[in-house]
Parts: structure tokens; C-alpha cells; sequence
């Protein structure tokens, strides 16, 4: 088989015509033997009529013969009789001497004797003729011819009965025949059909990787790599094929696999280089935070309120205070989710601060629903954005300064609005806010260290949203909005 | 992906193995048919070999030939059966010579081919013609002993002659005559063989002629009167329009007494087609199935037949006890037996030819 596998295309087909030949051309002589066979079965059926008939010629020379010699008495005629009887005497020779319990046997015992008979007769016939005895010769002549006669009728009967016998023989002889044509024709005819079955099987063996190999190719062709391999048996020229296609598509899949593989090693790396800045960002607030010791800031001011309390100065007390609050929030809500209300205190704390800094320039007005203070945010997000107006929209102004916080709702969201009447901001600013490109240097010197950029960063996470703020500057002048949308989820504020 | 490619080459291993299967039945059906049509071949070989070869005859002894007056007869075939039997059981070989030649030859030829052909023995039924005589005397000369059969020549060539005593046989049909009651009979006609060489029906015809006068002068009765009639049958199918012709011309008998079987079926058939039965009586010869139904539908009233199974065995008896002694009774009496609408059953139910039950 193995070797049988190792074949070539060529050899292996060779073999497949050569086997049926083969067999084709051995029931063929098979058959040829048998009919051949038969053939001179049926020659030899009349044989004994055709020894018969030589039988009666030859005793019919012997008679013609002696006629001619009496007749003629030349040496030839003479010569012919003596050759005559001599090969009719061996003729008789092989006939049946034995008594036999058949008729035909006993005919032929019988043309045997009377044979014998004939000839010695006929001999003595010619010795009288030699001797001039005329009148023996007629006597044995006319005896002889008369056994003549009686040899002839038993040849012609035994002829006859043995056609008899011998055409019955003929007969089932050529309704073997018959048999045997019609073996012979059943025999090709199956022989053909299953040399036909092995030629269409073997062919197939052949054939049928190809068809794989083919029907893959297509497969791969179409676009879909992920085929089953083909089968490699064979070592001949499509099991070559078959391997380097193998091959081909192994190579195939395994690029791929790497092309992707680089592909997410990038991403990777990317995602990583954002935790860091994120990391370094909260190392930054970390850092912030650190520098003031909370307990030491409170007990300090605690320690300046109690101060102005005893020296009777009640707005320092207030002031000391506002601003211990403030801190307070600052340290403690960081991280933490809070109500809007608690948002909204810490703006006005921040903005009472900034009254008593800047004695009282500062014009901050609220106009909030109050069925929506009670939503959750993030903290420190509302801070930092009048902190922004503050610090860049009406501090160098020559109009009076302004910022307006109102909260309303509008369809499925609630919208924070933090509005200011300053300088505005450029669109390119603007733009690059949003993008987060605003680095943490840019940042300026006194603000308490929480910029746009981190407000918007920790919205678009707590909300799982991208579109969470806007800002709206209508130009140089023309002040400042910075809103920011809370949707609201399904089966809260219903009553709203 | 390695489990995918093992998966496929067990499929193509599966395919394979199918293949295999499928070569190795079709070139088993290959062979299977080669080996059965040669098989086949070969029975049918042998048997027709089989009709080829010679079939291993029997051996025998000695080698006797009958020579009846007609081999044809169902009378002579019978007994050539029953001398062939006994033959057998010698170890003689014994032929109805001539009965297979494509000549018809007379009984002197075949006399002639029997010497010639140096038989062991000839069984003949035998005339008194010189020429039968001449090659009786030939036979002796060659050494060949002759045992004559129903026929004899009285000039003793022969070794022995077996037959019915033919005195006995024409007194026999005499009877037979005389048992007709229905009717008064006067007239008897008895159809003879125009052979004049045949002297035995002479004495058949005078046993008849007897044993009548005899019982009508017993029985005191009116005188009947007995004549005798040549029928041809010489040629071939005389006999028949011999008969027919008598029928015709003659005065009908009241009697008709045949002496030999062709005679009797021919009187018989006659008999039937001119509607004369009850008319004629027809007293028979020998006891062929045509004769024997005709005997029990009471068309022939009785016929006599001689034992042939006897006649062959007495024949071949002869034959041999002279060969083995140099001597041998002159004379073996063959028995008859009448049969009856009374008795033709027991015929009818055993052999055709009419050996005794």
C-alpha cells in the first residue's frame, strides 16, 4: 500500500489500464481455450463416419481393382489390387474382432469376417485368373462380388446408424456450444461491467484529491482561511500540491496571528500610557492635598475663630469660619459622590470667601430647581468652574462682573449652567479644552489645583459618557457658559 | 489544527478502505465468474465427453443370429427378446441379424451373411426350399451349427427344430370352432400363406379339418364346411389388400381362422370398417395389444398364441447344449395358450407380448 501511495499520476493509472486489460485479456483466452476446445470436440463427432466412408472406398478400390485385372490382366491393374488389399486389410485390422453386447459392434465384427472372407476370395479369384481356370474365376468372382455387395450394405447400415448415433451426440454437443456462448457472453458482459466499477474506483482514488485540493483552493479563494487541511496519502504529484497548500495557508494563518498579536501589544501600550498620566495627575492632587495638614488648618482656624469670637469681632469669626468649611469639604468629599445641594453650598462658601477677598465684587446669582438638589455628581465639579469664571472671565474687567449658576431641566437631562459676563474664551482655547490637550502646566499659579480638565475627565467617567460638557463663548467680551448635562435615567425625577 | 489533519486522514484512510473493499469484490467477482463458467464449462464438457467415448459393452462368449421371416413382427421381436434373455445368461450374444441393415435382405442372404460372417450358432425360422437347404449345407460344411425355429427343413441339416406341433395347433382351432353356439356355422375359411414352400400350415390346416369332422360327427350336426384361401404376402403391404379383396369377393364365411398375426390384424381392421362384426367371427393368431383389445371388445372371438418367451428360450437352450455336447434333442415343443374374452384380461393387465402372467 505504501508503495502503492509513492506511485506518480501517470504510473498509478497505467497500472489501473494494464489490471483491467489484463483480466479482460485472460477471460478472453479463457474463453478462446473453451471455444477451441469445443471446436474439435465437435470434429472428432464424425470421425468414425469418416473412417467408415474410407473403409468403403478403399474395398471399393479393391473390387474396382480385381474387375479391371480380370478384365484386363495388366501388372498394373494388378499393382492397384495388391495395393488396394493391402490397405483395406489394414483397415479391417482396426476394426472390432470381440463379440460385444452391441449391434454396431457386431456389425463391425461382422464386415470384419466377411472382409476377410471377401479378400480371400478375391485373392483365390486372381490365382485363377493367373491360372487361366475361366471357369473358377467366374464362380469366385461372382461369389465375391456378391460379399461385395453384403460388405457395402453392412458398411452403408453401420454409417448410417452411427450418423444416427454420432448426430445425437452432435446435437448435445452444439447445445453445449449454445451453453457456452451464452457463458461466455454473461461472462464478458459482468466482467465488463466490474472492470468498470474498478476503473471508475480507482480513478477516483486518484482523481478525488485533486477534487479536494480543488474545492479548497476555491474555499481559500473566497476568503475563508480557516479550512480544514487536506489529507496528504499519496506521494505523487497532487500529494506535493497538496502539501505546499498546506503549507501556504499554515504561513498564512500564522502572519495573521502575528500581525494581530503586534497590533494589540500597541494598544496596550497606549491604555498604559494614559494610566500614567492619570496616576501622575492624582499624584499631582495627592501632592496638593498633602500640603496642607487638614487637622493643622482646622485647629489653626478653629483656634482664629474662637480668637475673633473673644475679641468680639464677629465677621472675622464668620470669615474663619466660611473658610474652615470650605477646606473641610474639600478634604473630606474628595473621591465621594454628592448631592448637587452640597455642590451648590460649597459654591456659595467659595464665593463668600472671595466677597470678603475682593470685598464684595463679585455678583453671584443662583437660579436653581429645587426638585433636582437632590442628584448625584462627582464631587468638586462646580467649584472649580466658577473658580475658572472667576480667575479668568471677570477678573480684569472694567465692567461689573457677573456669574450666574442656574439648574434646570431640559427633556431627559439636566443641565448645570455656569455663565459668566467676562472676557469670553477663544474657540481654539476651546476646542483644545475639550480634546484635553490643556496640559497641567498651563494651569495658573493660584488655582486650587483641580482645572477643567480634571472635571471633565471624572464627569465623562462618571457618567460613562463622552458628551458631558460644552462650553459657549460667543466671543472677545461677550462672556463665558460652561454647561454640563446629567441625563437622567430611567424612573428618576418622574415628578420633574 | 493537528487533530483537523488526523480527522481528515482517518476520513481519507475510511474512503480508502472502501476502496479497497470495493477492488478486492469486484476482482473476486472476477473471479468468481471465471471459476463458475469454467466449472459450469467442464460439467458440460464431461457429459458431451461422456456421449464421445465407448461405452464399455459387454463381453460375450459366443455369437448367435436369428433369422426370422419378418423382424419386424411384434411376434418375432418378442421372440428374439426372450432368446436374447437367455442368452444373456449363457454368455451369447444373440441378433436379429439384418433387422439394422439398410437392405432389406430374404432369409437366404442373411443365411449367407451369417456363414460368412463365421457366427457362433444361427437360429432360423426355416423353409423347405432348396436354396434354404443349399446354405443349410453350407453352414454344416463351415462348422455352423442351425437351429431351426416355427418353420423347419425336413432334411435334417439343422440340429433341432423348436415349435408348436402344428397338428395340434390346426386341431386346436378346430376346437375353437366348435365353441361358436350362437349361430350355426358352415362355413370356415381359413387364409393361408400363398408361400408354397411353407408345408406347415398344410398340416395346421388339416388338424382343423379334423378335429371339425370330428366334433360335428360327435355332436351329430349339420356338415360344416372348411376351405382355405391364399392370402399375398409376399410383397410388401399384400397381405392387407389381400384380405380386404377376399372380404369383398368371396361368399362370407361364418368363421374366418388367420394363422398369423399380420392376418389377423388386418381381418380384424377389415372386419371393423365393412361393419361385419357379429357377421364373421374371427378365430386369431398370436396376442399383439390390437389383437388383445379386439379379443376383449369380442370383435376377434378367440386367438391363439404360441409362448414366445419359450420359443426364445428353447432356442438358445438348443443352441448351446449342442455346442457343449456335439448333440441335441431333434425337436423342442413350444405350448399355446387360447385366449378368451374370459381370459384376455389377464393378457391385457401383463406384458404386451404376451408371455404368460
Amino acid at each position: 500500500m505504501d508503495r502503492l501511495r509513492k506511485l506518480t499520476i501517470r504510473a498509478k493509472m497505467l497500472c489501473v489500464f494494464i489490471l483491467t486489460t489484463l483480466i479482460i485479456l485472460i477471460v478472453n483466452f479463457f474463453m478462446y481455450v473453451n471455444v477451441n476446445h469445443m471446436i474439435n470436440r465437435l470434429d472428432e463427432v464424425y470421425l468414425s463416419n469418416i473412417s467408415l466412408n474410407k473403409l468403403a472406398d478403399t474395398l471399393s478400390g479393391v473390387q474396382t481393382s480385381m474387375t479391371d485385372y480380370l478384365n484386363t490382366r495388366t501388372s498394373d491393374a494388378m499393382e492397384d489390387y495388391y495395393r488396394n488389399e493391402q490397405d483395406y486389410s489394414k483397415l479391417i485390422g482396426e476394426l472390432n474382432g470381440r463379440i460385444y453386447g452391441n449391434d454396431l459392434k457386431l456389425m463391425e465384427k461382422n464386415i470384419r469376417s466377411m472382409s476377410e472372407e471377401y479378400l480371400s476370395l478375391t485373392n483365390q479369384t486372381i490365382d485363377a485368373k493367373r491360372g487361366g481356370n475361366v471357369e473358377k474365376v467366374k464362380a469366385r468372382y461372382e461369389k465375391a462380388t456378391k460379399i461385395y455387395d453384403y460388405i457395402n450394405t453392412y458398411i452403408n447400415s453401420l454409417n448410417n446408424e452411427q450418423f444416427h448415433a454420432n448426430a445425437g451426440r452432435y446435437q448435445a454437443l452444439s447445445v453445449t456450444m449454445q451453453y457456452l456462448e451464452t457463458i461466455n457472453i454473461v461472462t464478458l458482459l459482468l466482467v465488463g461491467a466490474s472492470n468498470i466499477i474498478l476503473i471508475v474506483l480507482l480513478t477516483r482514488t486518484i482523481t478525488s484529491p485533486l477534487k479536494e485540493l480543488a474545492e479548497t483552493a476555491d474555499e481559500v479563494a473566497k476568503g475563508n482561511l480557516d479550512v480544514e487541511l487536506l489529507p496528504v496519502v499519496t506521494q505523487d504529484e497532487v500529494g506535493s500540491v497538496s502539501k505546499a497548500f498546506n503549507q501556504m495557508i499554515v504561513s498564512i494563518r500564522e502572519y495573521i496571528e502575528r500581525v494581530k498579536q503586534s497590533m494589540e501589544n500597541e494598544r496596550a501600550m497606549k491604555e498604559k500610557e494614559l494610566m500614567m498620566e492619570t496616576h501622575l495627575k492624582d499624584a499631582q492632587i495627592k501632592y496638593l492635598q498633602a500640603q496642607i495638614n487638614p487637622h493643622f488648618l482646622f485647629n489653626t482656624l478653629n483656634a482664629g475663630a474662637q480668637l475673633a469670637m473673644m475679641e468680639g469681632a464677629d465677621r472675622t469669626y464668620h470669615y474663619v469660619q466660611k473658610v474652615a468649611d470650605f477646606f473641610r469639604y474639600n478634604v473630606k468629599k474628595n473621591n465621594d459622590t454628592v448631592t448637587l445641594a452640597e455642590e451648590i453650598a460649597l459654591v456659595d462658601t467659595y464665593i463668600y470667601i472671595l466677597n470678603v477677598r475682593f470685598s464684595g465684587d463679585i455678583h453671584f446669582r443662583k437660579r436653581v430647581d429645587e426638585r433636582l438638589l437632590g442628584v448625584q455628581v462627582p464631587s468638586m465639579i462646580l467649584q472649580p468652574l466658577v473658580e475658572n469664571c472667576v480667575n479668568y472671565g471677570i477678573r480684569n474687567i472694567d465692567w461689573e462682573g457677573e456669574i450666574l449658576l442656574s439648574v434646570y431641566r431640559m427633556n431627559d437631562t439636566i443641565c448645570i449652567s455656569v455663565k459668566d459676563n467676562g472676557i469670553g474664551i477663544a474657540q481654539e482655547t476651546i476646542d483644545k479644552i475639550m480634546s484635553s490637550q490643556l496640559k497641567a502646566a498651563d494651569l495658573s499659579k493660584d488655582s486650587n489645583g483641580i482645572g477643567l480638565d480634571n472635571v471633565i475627565g471624572r464627569l465623562r467617567l462618571f457618567l460613562n459618557e463622552e458628551d458631558v460638557i460644552s462650553i459657549i463663548s460667543e466671543g472677545e467680551n461677550k462672556g463665558t457658559e460652561v454647561l454640563i448635562y446629567i441625563p437622567v435615567r430611567e424612573g428618576e425625577y418622574e415628578d420633574v | 489544527m493537528r487533530k483537523k489533519e488526523n480527522d481528515g486522514l482517518q476520513n481519507y484512510n475510511g474512503g480508502n478502505r472502501a476502496l479497497i473493499i470495493g477492488c478486492i469484490c469486484s476482482v473476486a467477482f472476477i473471479l468468481l465468474i471465471a471459476v463458475g463458467s469454467m466449472f459450469f464449462f467442464r460439467e458440460n464438457m464431461m457429459r458431451s465427453a461422456e456421449l464421445l467415448e465407448d461405452v464399455d459393452y459387454e463381453s460375450y462368449d459366443a455369437y448367435y443370429v436369428l433369422i426370422p421371416s419378418d423382424h419386424d413382427s411384434a411376434f418375432w421381436q418378442s421372440v428374439y427378446q426372450s432368446a436374447k434373455e437367455a442368452g444373456r445368461e449363457t454368455g451369447a450374444y444373440v441378433e436379429m441379424l439384418g433387422s439394422n441393415l439398410s437392405v432389406d435382405y430374404s432369409r437366404e442372404e442373411l443365411l449367407q451373411i451369417a456363414i460368412m460372417s463365421g457366427v457362433d450358432g444361427i437360429i432360423l425360422e426355416a423353409d423347405e426350399s432348396p436354396a434354404m437347404t443349399a446354405y443349410l449345407l453350407e453352414a454344416q460344411e463351415k462348422g455352423i451349427p442351425v437351429v431351426t425355429v416355427l418353420g423347419d427343413n425336413s432334411q435334417g441339416i439343422r440340429k433341432s427344430y423348436v415349435g408348436v406341433s402344428n397338428y395340434n395347433l390346426g386341431r386346436e382351432y378346430g376346437r375353437q370352432v366348435m365353441t361358436i353356439k350362437e349361430k350355426e356355422v358352415k362355413d370356415v375359411l381359413v387364409l393361408m400363406s400363398a408361400d408354397t414352400a411353407d408345408t406347415s400350415q398344410n398340416i395346421i390346416f388339416s388338424g382343423i379339418q379334423e378335429a371339425v369332422a370330428e366334433e360335428t360327427e360327435k355332436e351329430n350336426l349339420g356338415e360344416i364346411q372348411v376351405r382355405a384361401v391364399a392370402v399375398e404376402n409376399q410383397g410388401a403391404f399384400d397381405a392387407e389388400e389381400s384380405i380386404r379383396k377376399i372380404l369383398m369377393e368371396t361368399p362370407l364365411p361364418d368363421v374366418i381362422i388367420c394363422l398369423d398375426e399380420l392376418s389377423t390384424s388386418c381381418t380384424y381392421q377389415a372386419v371393423v370398417d365393412y361393419n361385419m362384426v357379429g357377421q364373421i367371427d374371427i378365430i386369431g393368431n398370436y396376442d399383439s395389444e390390437t389383437i388383445l383389445r379386439a379379443v376383449e371388445r369380442n370383435v376377434v372371438r378367440s386367438t391363439i398364441s404360441i409362448d414366445t418367451e419359450e420359443m426364445g428360450k428353447y432356442c438358445v437352450e438348443a443352441m448351446d447344449e449342442y455346442r457343449t455336447n456335439g448333440y441335441v434333442s431333434e425337436y423342442f415343443s413350444v405350448g399355446t395358450n387360447v385366449i378368451t374374452i374370459q381370459n384376455v384380461r389377464d393378457y391385457l393387465g401383463g406384458d404386451e407380448n404376451g408371455q404368460t402372467p
